[in-house]
């Protein structure tokens, strides 16, 4: 799917990503993690999605990154509906890059075989190794290419996972809680990489935090609470 | 990074489980290839004999399924086939298994008709052959020699009867290397089978063309009821012995595959249960749950050949070592077919297909949320 966009809003630019009265309910509808949501993220956009624990932050994310259905309501990618996506696996796969907190790297692969590991599968895809080489230089661990995870510092396998997240060139990063695991030093290091790949590579940053320190670095901050957004759902014109 | 490098990293995860796993499999793949290869060289080793005597076709009872045909009086039969076209020799045999020494397992004991083509085949390494037909003297074979301890000018007591071995020979069949022979007459005597056969060997002149093979056939059937008249492999593969060791050796592979598939299975089961989060980022991270599928049933048939090649070695080295043992010596020469080796790798295979199946479609219905939410 092309990433370009057809609509624009009133300052000119269209929403890469909107979404329309969102809901996601479990327990046949007594519990509402999302209630009613509607968003609007723009091309090239930094924006944290913060708000108190179970506020609907990584439901939200979910929804956005397809790891889940809506119950109600749509999402719309460059103004095209997801559920007129033919192929979520392909759609993740290139548009898409997840960064979590606790990393989940596997075990038995090294660095490079974890950003690999999105390409895997993919018999067309003959320069992922060079990509993901370049991509680990870029993340300063050029010198960790055969490290295992469990010979990673916190910083560093964060720092893995973002080069995954990087490797099919997605439109998004979609980061729940990336520096959730660190100390300041590692967590600091992290948002940095994570600003400097938005600005190299243009892309679209979604973040999902409780903390005001991080949500500070983004451009925008979506807060919610009991599922419903309360502030930031709209860029200011 | 392809997909088979990273299904073989996720088997050597859990070498323990991995390893009992591929035993298990070899296990049986070892039982599947030695039973088998037993079943077909039992097979293969009594026609060997047959062919190697010069005999055309076989006449015994209708139905004969006993591991030797019942006995027959020979000379009901024979005036009937003594004059069938294309016949040149009508030869009788007696075979018995019998105890000849206590610390010998039993051995076959055949009585052929002296001075007939039977005794051609026979290559005399030492002594000589019996010089009539009333003569209570054995000649044995290299295996029996060798099982016994006897040489010639040693005695061989059969039935109360002792009589001394007066040649060693060598056959090109494993079962007559490891039998004594004595004449007709004399077997028929020490069992007291006066005038009975097992079967009656027809030797045919050279110009009897397999449709005159047919017709002798069919006038054994019309002229002799109760009578068949068969080629030697006919007679193997109706052999009872032969027909039960081909039924235990296709039970054994269908016990077997359905253990193997089950273990296999269960150890899939296992293995996405323990990695469902691992699953779900894969998925996650754009993974289609085909590759997903793949990834899984890779992994299921890796364990599986990995087990059948061990198994396929294990199952030649238990079959030459039973070979070897005391009491099958001389019984068994098992037959190893490439092809039948290619396929039972070609099974365990399928088995590990079938067993990682399910196991990785369920993997593939994985919900990434869910799944990345586990502990």
């Amino acid at each position: 799917m092309n990433r370009k966009t057809s609509e624009t809003n009133d300052s000119g630019t269209a929403p890469v990503l909107r979404t329309h009265n969102l809901a996601l309910h479990f327990d046949e509808g007594r519990t509402k993690a999302l209630d009613g949501v509607d968003i609007e993220i723009f091309e090239g956009e930094f924006v944290a999605i913060t708000g108190p624990s179970g506020c609907g932050k990584s439901s939200l994310l979910n929804l956005i990154g397809t790891l889940d259905n809506p119950t109600k309501g749509e999402l719309f990618f460059c103004n095209q509906p997801y559920s007129a996506l033919q192929d979520l696996s392909e759609f993740r796969r290139e548009q898409i890059g997840f960064v979590f907190q606790s990393f989940h790297l596997i075990p038995t692969l090294t660095t490079l075989g974890n950003v690999l590991v999105p390409t895997i599968g993919r018999s067309s895809d003959h320069n992922a190794i060079d990509r993901a080489s370049d991509l680990l230089k870029l993340m300063g661990l050029e010198s960790r290419l055969n490290h295992f995870p469990g010979q990673l510092s916190g910083g560093e396998r964060q720092r893995v996972a973002i080069a995954r997240a990087l490797i099919n060139d997605p439109a998004f990063i979609l980061a729940d809680e990336p520096t959730g695991s660190l100390d300041s030093t590692n967590a600091t290091h992290v948002l940095d990489v994570i600003a400097n790949m938005r600005l190299k590579k243009s892309l679209t940053i979604v973040m999902v935090t409780h903390d005001p320190v991080v949500a500070a670095k983004a451009d925008r901050e979506i807060c919610m609470c009991d599922g419903k957004v309360i502030s930031g759902s709209r860029r200011n014109p | 990074m392809n997909l088979l490098r990273f299904a073989y990293d996720n088997l050597t995860r859990r070498p323990a489980r991995t390893t009992l796993t591929m035993t298990a499999i070899s296990l049986g793949i070892a039982a599947i290839v030695a039973l088998t290869a037993i079943a077909w060289g039992f097979e293969a080793s009594w026609q060997k004999a047959n062919d190697a005597r010069g005999t055309d076709l076989i006449v015994t009872r209708l139905a004969s399924e006993n591991t030797m045909p019942s006995p027959f009086i020979a000379e009901k039969v024979r005036p009937a086939l003594v004059n069938l076209p294309h016949v040149r020799q009508v030869v009788g045999l007696l075979s018995e298994m019998l105890t000849v020494s206590y610390d010998a397992p039993p051995m076959f004991v055949f009585g052929w008709e002296f001075n007939s083509y039977l005794w051609e085949h026979l290559q005399l390494l030492e002594g000589r052959w019996p010089e009539s037909r009333n003569e209570p003297v054995i000649v044995i074979g290299t295996l029996a020699a060798e099982l016994l301890h006897k040489k010639t000018g040693d005695m061989i007591e059969i039935e109360g009867v002792e009589m001394p071995v007066v040649g060693i020979f060598q056959s090109s069949a494993l079962v007559e290397n490891g039998a004594l022979i004595l004449t007709l007459q004399l077997v028929q005597q020490i069992t007291d089978k006066t005038g009975k056969v097992n079967v009656l060997n027809l030797q045919l002149d050279s110009s009897a063309s397999d449709s005159d093979i047919a017709n002798i056939k069919q006038q054994v059937r019309d002229t002799l009821p109760g009578y068949t008249a068969i080629t030697s492999g006919e007679l193997v593969s109706q052999n009872a012995v032969v027909r039960i060791s081909k039924a235990m050796s296709n039970a054994t592979i269908l016990i077997a595959s359905l253990v193997g598939a089950l273990v296999v299975f269960n150890t899939m089961l296992m293995s996405i249960s323990e990695r469902t989060r691992e699953i779900g980022l894969l998925l996650a991270l754009g993974w289609h749950p085909r590759t997903v599928i793949k990834l899984i049933v890779s992994e299921s048939a890796m364990l599986t050949f990995a087990g059948g090649i061990i198994g396929i070695i294990l199952g030649v080295l238990l079959t030459r070592g039973l070979e070897h043992i005391e009491l099958m010596r001389g019984k068994i020469d098992a037959v190893f077919s490439f092809p039948f080796l290619l396929g039972v790798l070609a099974l365990s295979i399928v088995l590990g297909i079938f067993g990682g199946l399910y196991p990785a479609i369920k993997a593939a219905r994985t919900r990434p949320s869910q799944a990345l939410r586990q502990e």
